[in-house]
């Protein structure tokens, strides 16, 4: 089962301090643990709803450092592209798995799979024994239609105005956080429900 | 990608000012009491979305409009609508006040969305039972054909993730019937497709067909994942859904091992039987099974299907991906059903089993694995795990020291490759991938091996990786020493010396492994001084060795110091005086030959003097031998010393020395303490415990008054 899923920034941002990473999208999925396990059980819905932001954010950030480290340890010069070549984008992408201790946020483990496309992450968060090939090959299909749907390699921000795009991607392909064993058929027949959607 | 534009967006939706925004909130509400909803609603909405999601804070929304929006996420048939309000809705929460007490209620009839949006808002246990309890609910409610759009395997799987006992065993029995209906019995008939009767529809049906496999081939017998069709029906979608979550829903509620209640203890006995009867079950005994033992059988034989239709050759590529993955989650389903433990570990030792002895498999996993898969981040990520739950020391150092070697060897682009392929060179590469013994000269020959890799030495990867093998292998000795196996440590001590010359000649690299080395060397036999016995063959031939001297300084003064202060009966009764006097003598030739010829560091020759020294108090007649050359350094035949100052350290320690030999068993005791002075536990003695006891007892009881305050002098003896 999938955590959480997330876009952030992993480059620079000018008002961020070094190290910070802009969270541009997430969506957890499930209620908070704390409320649950009766650690935090005192808390109101509100503390409950600011504790679950910040552990996404501390998850951006462990992801960001992990893409800078791969990236300087790979030294591969980073590819520039733009509208219309979300492919190339995608297969110039690096990828990365990270472990999250206990506690680092969440009490469990967790691992955070990532995907690098330039300035932003992907990151999926799931359980620590999920099936990473199926958690993989998800990943990168959420991500192209994020690219593709959003017109992410373009200037403009349609991530945040249009980000109802990105619930009915995961409310298809992730519902619930829930990984699907999904065939080529499978795969088309969402991927039509979901072209109507976006033409609108 | 990420602009400027985007950034000052979310700036400016976190300070929207007050008054704006209830402005804002006031038009929305206004667009809601409409009867149509067009651009400028959807638009308004996902403004109104940026503002509550773009700061961590809450923000609470005016009571009629959250109304609206519950209203419209509930019964709107409009899906942009019901996505934006439940995005929002998520966002907030409902208002709080007299009056506003929200209930699942208020979010029937349940959909997926609205489901969704209550399990973020859960604060309970019992908020997840009561959702699950309408959600199974929901379930008996439906016509067949309409389940899969609630989504209920999937919601039903993150609430028993977060809270098992959130299904009774009621609702357990009931969904396990239900799982193998859809696993097992879901149509073969291609779903979905049309009749070409129109209105007047005749016996003029149009067959649908079979679905088929992913080769092409038409499908020979149950549906599972790796069928295809040109349409789904909804009973297939629910086989989709129902494999999705299945090892999941094992793990949660088939744990062979849970004896927690007196059920689960017949459960265990009709496992043991379900085992057996997976092999050759008909479909007559099976339906004697429980439901429980009924789904176990059926995800077996599901799991065995995929297994067999992995093999077919696909015709899309985008489904070999697929085929990998359900192979390896049907393995683990299989494998997970046997045994209690959950790791990847028993997956591999259960499929392989059968075919290699254990031994074979995990040197596969230990050795080869490692350098072949760290190039791949997600099979590196679960050998790491398996790494964690299973210890393989003396391999696990090997490859550390090498992975330095190893980054380099495994660059792109390295021109060097070619060397690679010449075999010559072949057998020292797979020499250092799989980190055994070589054969012959291999060890030797390791220095054209790193000729041929220095080019890469600059690049980042290496550096990085430079930089963290120190670190490592301090985290692993500190971690190998608390397992006090002899024999392992042993071993260690040997690699330890041996790999310090087959080191990558990267600037600071040699000399940090070196440091490390040392540090724990030094370490090692301070906690077991019988391994300086054990292993003083290998000790006195690195010691003897006088171009260790000049390649490996500290780790040189190191091995020599363990030597001189563990080479002795008082820590090992094997320790005899041959050994003593052939330590001696092969330490006594090392110093004639340095300060015969060269300028040896006065580090070495000082800790060569303490080592001879200490191994000749316990010998006696060796103390002339050491004493006629400390006698020569009294008399100035320094020579071969370089500054004033080293001059002085290494006379006045030869002076030290000379002055203690002259009274051999003051020497004995000086320089081969017994470890009742080595490590003083004053407080166990008898005798020598009385004072400070008494002075203990004295300041807890005596009270600091300053009428009573007398000096304590009493307490002093």
């Amino acid at each position: 089962m999938v955590q959480c899923f997330l876009i952030h920034t992993i480059g620079p941002v000018s008002t961020l301090a070094p190290g910070e990473s802009r969270v541009l999208y997430s969506r957890v999925f499930g209620p908070e643990e704390g409320a649950l396990t009766g650690a935090d059980s005192e808390l109101g819905p509100e503390q409950r709803r600011l504790l679950r932001n910040e552990k996404v954010a501390v998850v951006a950030r462990q992801v960001r450092s992990a893409v800078t480290l791969s990236r300087e340890a790979s030294g591969r010069v980073l590819v520039e592209t733009v509208l219309g070549e979300e492919l190339v984008a995608l297969q110039e992408a690096d990828s990365g798995v990270q472990r999250l201790g206990r506690g680092e946020p969440w009490t469990g483990e967790r691992s955070a799979l990532w995907l690098g496309v330039q300035g932003l992450a992907f990151t999926l968060v799931t359980e620590p024994h999920e099936n990473l090939l199926l958690a993989e090959g998800t990943l990168k299909n959420i991500t192209r239609h994020c690219l593709e749907h959003l017109r992410m390699l373009g200037p403009g921000s349609e991530v945040l105005l249009k980000s109802d795009r990105i619930d009915v991607l995961l409310h298809r392909l992730l519902p619930h956080g829930q990984l699907l064993f999904l065939n080529h058929r499978f795969t088309q027949s969402l991927e039509k429900e979901l072209a109507n959607y976006m033409a609108q | 990608m990420y602009s400027a534009g985007t950034e000052s967006l979310i700036k400016q939706a976190r300070e929207i000012g007050e008054a704006e925004l209830q402005k804002f909130y006031s038009r929305i509400t206004k667009q809601l009491t409409g009867k149509e909803y067009g651009h400028d609603v959807i638009d308004s909405l996902q403004r109104l979305h940026l503002i509550l999601a773009s700061t961590k804070y809450t923000r609470r929304l005016p009571v009629e409009l959250h109304r609206h929006l519950l209203s419209l996420c509930v019964s709107s048939s409009v899906e942009q609508l019901i996505v934006l309000t439940s995005a929002v809705l998520r966002e907030t929460l409902p208002p709080s006040g007299p009056g506003q007490n929200y209930t699942l209620h208020d979010y029937s009839p349940l959909t997926s969305q609205t489901a969704a949006l209550v399990l973020s808002q859960a604060g309970s246990k019992e908020d997840l039972s009561a959702l699950s309890s309408l959600l199974l609910r929901s379930l008996e409610g439906r016509p067949a054909g309409t389940h899969s759009h609630l989504h209920i395997l999937p919601l039903l799987n993150t609430i028993i993730t977060y809270c098992p006992e959130s299904l009774t065993e009621d609702h357990v029995t009931l969904l396990s019937k239900r799982l193998v209906d859809w696993l097992r019995y879901a149509s073969v008939q291609q779903g979905g497709v049309a009749s070409s009767g129109g209105f007047f529809t005749g016996p003029r049906i149009r067959q649908p067909g079979q679905v088929a496999e992913l080769d092409g081939c038409v499908c020979g017998d149950f549906f599972t994942v790796l069928c295809v069709s040109q349409a789904f029906s909804d009973d297939q979608w629910m086989n989709l859904y129902s494999f999705s979550l299945l090892r999941h829903w094992l793990i949660t509620y088939h744990n062979a091992t849970d004896g927690n209640t007196s059920t689960d203890a017949d459960d265990r006995s009709e496992v043991d039987g379900s085992v057996v009867s997976m092999v050759s079950a008909t479909s007559s005994t099976s339906r004697l099974l429980p439901p429980k033992e009924r789904l176990r059988e059926k995800s077996f034989l599901y799991c065995q299907r995929l297994i067999e239709q992995s093999d077919r050759k696909v015709l899309k590529r985008t489904d070999t991906d697929l085929q990998k993955a359900c192979l390896v989650e049907a393995l683990c389903i299989l494998d997970r059903a046997e045994s209690p433990c959950p790791s990847l570990s028993s997956t591999l030792t259960t499929g392989l089993r059968q075919r290699w002895p254990v031994s074979v498999v995990w040197r596969c996993v230990f050795g080869v694995l490692p350098a072949e898969c760290f190039n791949d981040p997600y099979l590196a990520h679960e050998t790491l795990s398996l790494h964690q739950s299973q210890s393989a020391a003396a391999s696990h150092l090997r490859t550390t020291v090498h992975t330095t070697s190893l980054t380099c060897s495994r660059g792109r682009g390295l021109s060097s490759l070619e060397a690679f392929r010449s075999p010559a060179h072949r057998g020292l590469f797979l020499f250092l991938l799989r980190g055994e013994a070589g054969s012959g000269d291999t060890m030797d020959r390791l220095s054209v091996l790193h000729d041929l890799l220095m080019e890469a030495a600059d690049w980042s990867r290496v550096i990085q990786s430079a930089q963290s093998v120190p670190v490592l292998l301090h985290v692993y000795f500190n971690t190998v020493t608390t397992v006090s196996d002899e024999r392992l440590l042993a071993q260690l001590v040997l690699v330890l010396l041996e790999r310090s010359s087959l080191l990558l000649n990267i600037p600071r690299y040699t000399a940090e492994i070196h440091r490390v080395f040392s540090h724990h060397l030094l370490k090692l036999c301070k906690l077991h001084p019988s391994l300086v016995v054990d292993q003083s063959r290998e000790l006195l031939e690195f010691a003897g060795t006088t171009t260790n001297i000049h390649s490996k300084e500290d780790l040189y003064t190191h091995v020599v110091w363990v030597l001189g202060e563990y080479l002795s009966v008082s820590y090992d009764s094997r320790c005899s005086v041959d050994l003593v006097t052939s330590c001696f003598e092969a330490l006594e030739a090392v110093l004639f030959e340095v300060t015969s010829s060269g300028s040896p560091s006065p580090r070495v020759v000082t800790s060569l003097l303490s080592a001879l020294a200490k191994l000749a108090s316990r010998s006696h007649d060796l103390i002339p031998r050491v004493s006629l050359f400390l006698s020569k350094l009294r008399s100035g035949a320094v020579s071969w010393c370089g500054s004033e100052e080293d001059v002085v350290a290494v006379v006045t320690r030869g002076e030290e020395l000379w002055s203690l030999l002259k009274l051999p068993s003051v020497a004995l005791s000086v320089l081969t303490p017994p470890s009742l002075v080595t490590a003083p536990h004053w407080h166990r003695d008898t005798n020598a415990a009385l004072p400070p006891r008494l002075r203990t007892l004295t300041g807890l009881t005596h009270t600091p008054d300053t009428h009573t305050h007398t000096p304590d002098t009493h307490t002093h003896t």
